[in-house]
């Protein structure tokens, strides 16, 4: 099923997923820039990207929104390891809340900041 | 814009890392590894100011020459603007470069009346190699 979700709606979708699949888990979610506080003041070990980045829809950043700036330090705060970290861009997957997080590969984590 | 105190724990603080070569970048997060401090990494001034705003820190260390933008030439002192930010804002910051400091009168002078006006009263300036271990120490002096 392909589900084509409007950007208000992308948030809430993906946490009752979430909240559905690893139950007792915390969730935190941050605006893009509250993320790089939030992440500070928990020091998740997966964070998981939302948004619309402007450079899939134009090509060419020319004053990158705040979720590209928190993505960009935050990936490369991590370490870069792609075990920690979700990347996403649900509109342009024509996102599936249900199975986009691949539950055969992922591990039990501590908590979770959505951004 | 009013000044913010901070108070960080003396011996783990959260730190904004400003660097762009991949090699130093790896031999500041060992050295704050090490000493066992939380921290950010950008690379960009545009990216350390992003963080800077968004964001609560107990102290910074940046290079000296870094890219304005992603895409952008390193060759410009973007560090100076950084420590202008950080002395707006009263976070304790340091400089660390590879600058020799034969060259580097501009940035001694423009570095130095900052940190008059900087609440610490000191921005220590690490110049000739990256010495991160340097550059922590003389940070956590002004903390």
């Amino acid at each position: 099923m392909v589900d084509i979700l409007k950007r208000e709606n992308v948030l809430h979708t993906v946490r009752n997923a979430i909240e559905k699949t690893f139950i007792g888990h915390e969730i935190i979610m941050a605006m893009p820039k509250e993320a790089i506080n939030s992440f500070l003041e928990m020091l998740p070990e997966r964070v998981i990207f939302l948004g619309i980045s402007r450079e899939d829809l134009d090509g060419e950043p020319k004053n990158p929104p705040a979720c590209i700036l928190a993505r960009r330090i935050l990936i490369r705060s991590l370490g870069g390891d792609t075990k920690k970290y979700l990347l996403t861009n649900p509109l342009r997957l024509h996102f599936n809340a249900e199975n986009f997080f691949r539950l055969d590969e992922m591990e039990k984590w501590p908590g979770w900041l959505v951004a | 814009m009013p000044f913010f105190s901070y108070q960080p724990q003396e011996n783990h603080v959260k730190v904004l890392l400003v660097e762009d070569l991949v090699e130093n970048i790896e031999k500041a997060k060992a050295v704050l590894e090490s000493d066992g401090h939380d921290f950010i990494i950008a690379v960009t001034l545009e990216e350390a100011l992003f963080a800077l705003s968004t964001a609560t820190f107990d102290a910074m260390m940046t290079d000296l020459h870094f890219p304005e933008k992603e895409g952008a030439e390193n060759g410009h002192p973007c560090g100076l603007a950084v420590v202008a930010e950080c002395t707006r804002r009263a976070v304790p910051v340091a400089v660390v470069s590879d600058i020799n400091h034969h060259n580097a009168a501009y940035a001694v002078r423009v570095i130095g009346t900052l940190a008059t006006f900087h609440p610490k009263g000191s921005i220590p300036f690490v110049m000739d190699s990256k010495d991160f271990n340097r550059g922590l120490t003389l940070l956590k002096e002004v903390l």
